[in-house]
């Protein structure tokens, strides 16, 4: 399902795209996802904002950024994640989207983070203010803090039309036997969590149960953060690599986080274009089949 | 396990060491000449204290923690880390402790602390390139000045003296820790040792 706003925003993303040099970004189809409570499709990239957004009042640094969310958007990224924890992250993204000015390209997505009922409220106002936009796609609860009261406020918000989607998060394998209580019982749309080939907790119930009640998955941390790059290095890029169109140990491990078929989309985050491009070209090319995912996950145990 | 043990400490720091280092860069650029008048202000304190006026050397520095509390941690630290909204009113309330506090005592203990912020620190930052401000306008050493006035103090004052300014540098420590640059809190962690040592010494005086 595509409204008049996406379809428009889609034209303009279009031109957006041909107006930039991104000669290294792969000219590809990109893998969409479905998000499955509207029908709406995403690109199975997204990014994240932790740490690499929170340059605070550096003006260097914020144009840097800005690159970055330009080479996203080049590349027909849509879903940014951000949070009120993240320091000054919103903020500067929001100061890169005015000079961007991406439109409804953008998948905004941000988290209420406080336990207070009313506080949330006041953050909600303080995130639209510094994403400079008028409405935010998706709302998330950070890490299940105070979810049954924020869970109301989420729901005003989308009747207003304040937000799209409502979502709720946790990280570092927290708390999975109450996430999978929760969106068993609770109308959310998105759940986020922790998910890449070193770490496959989830894999056993969180993405199956996920799956079974139509709640869309943001997998965060797919690199747990630099580390598992930095694990998987010491070892040469295996050979099956190559099948699926991989030059690069980040490539293999995010196509084999977003081709999870319960993922919806994966949140790497870097500071950098070439890494922002050559994480999109993950969402390029053919995507390894279970068989395949097998293979990456038992190269990466072996390391 | 509780949830709160599976935390790292990296887990709490939202922002990469090049940007924390850029930070007090910028801090000095934009507030220059505080960083020339902080420099003055910490030979003047060195004076003071040689002169065994405390009284006026913790007055000195009271006006630091005051700077550094607003100047840096409100004003700019706060854009990274949220918590710095406790540490900036932590720092003015250490100032205050120190206008109350401060007081005259004859001897210069405390007095090899205030070298090490004063004097020493900014040899560090420049035999290892990181930069954390000077005493009166960084945290570190305007952390680590107030245990030499704490130090020199006797009785309730230093105990009211000394407890702000030893979170500070265990903050301090744990954030070096977390952005994987040890070196950024050598002074923090030296003074705390020192401090510790002092007083662990005193008890069998």
């Amino acid at each position: 399902m595509i409204d008049r706003r996406r379809f428009l925003a889609a034209s303009a993303g279009a031109a957006l795209t041909a107006a930039m040099p991104w000669s290294a970004l792969s000219a590809g189809p990109r893998l969409l996802k479905t998000i499955p409570k509207s029908g709406e499709k995403i690109n199975a990239v997204g990014m994240g904002s932790w740490i690499t957004f929170n340059v605070g009042g550096d003006m260097q640094a914020r144009a840097a950024r800005t690159e970055v969310l330009k080479a996203f958007f080049a590349a027909g990224g849509g879903m940014i994640d951000s949070s009120p924890m993240y320091g000054s992250s919103e903020e500067v993204i929001g100061h890169g989207l005015a000079q961007l000015n991406p439109g409804a390209r953008l998948f905004s997505a941000t988290k209420v983070w406080t336990s207070s009922r009313d506080e949330g409220r006041e953050q909600f106002a303080d995130s639209l203010r510094l994403w400079r936009q008028p409405m935010l796609d998706l709302y998330q609860i950070h890490n299940l803090l105070g979810w049954e009261g924020h869970l109301e406020t989420l729901k005003e918000l989308k009747a207003a039309g304040k937000i799209r989607y409502l979502g709720i998060t946790t990280s570092h394998g927290r708390r999975h036997r109450d996430l999978e209580r929760i969106i068993a019982s609770a109308p959310f749309d998105f759940v986020q969590l922790s998910y890449s080939a070193g770490n496959r907790d989830v894999e056993a119930r969180l993405l199956p149960a996920a799956a079974d009640h139509g709640v869309a998955v943001i997998a965060n941390r797919p690199y747990q953060r630099r580390y598992l790059i930095e694990r998987v290095s010491r070892a040469p890029l295996p050979t099956f690599a190559a099948e699926i169109e991989c030059t690069s140990w980040p490539q293999l491990l995010l196509k084999f986080v977003i081709s999870h078929p319960a993922v919806t989309t994966a949140i790497p985050a870097t500071s950098q274009v070439p890494h922002m491009v050559e994480n999109m070209d993950a969402g390029t090319g053919p995507m390894p089949d279970a068989a395949l995912r097998k293979r990456i996950a038992d190269a990466v145990d072996t390391i | 396990m509780p949830d709160f043990l599976s935390y790292s400490i990296a887990d709490f720091i939202a922002f990469s060491p090049e940007i924390f280092e850029g930070l007090f860069l910028r801090y000095q650029v934009e507030t220059q000449p505080a960083t020339w008048i902080g420099l003055l202000g910490g030979l003047a304190i060195l004076w003071l204290a040689h002169q065994g006026r405390w009284q006026w050397a913790g007055w000195v520095l009271a006006a630091g923690f005051f700077w550094t509390g607003w100047a840096f941690h409100l004003e700019r630290y706060q854009d990274l880390n949220w918590a710095a909204l406790y540490f900036g009113w932590a720092f003015i309330a250490e100032g205050a402790l120190l206008i109350v506090a401060a007081a005259d005592v004859p001897g210069r203990r405390g007095f090899s602390l205030l070298v090490l912020a004063i004097v020493i620190h900014p040899l560090i930052g420049i035999a290892t390139g990181l930069n954390t401000g000077l005493a009166l306008t960084g945290p570190d050493a305007t952390a680590v000045a107030a245990f030499g006035v704490a130090l020199s103090a006797t009785g309730w004052r230093r105990w009211l003296l000394a407890p702000l300014p030893a979170l500070w540098c265990l903050i301090s420590l744990v954030t070096a820790y977390g952005l994987d640059r040890p070196a950024l809190a050598i002074t923090a962690g030296a003074g705390l040792l020192l401090f510790a040592l002092v007083m662990i010494g005193r008890r069998y005086d």
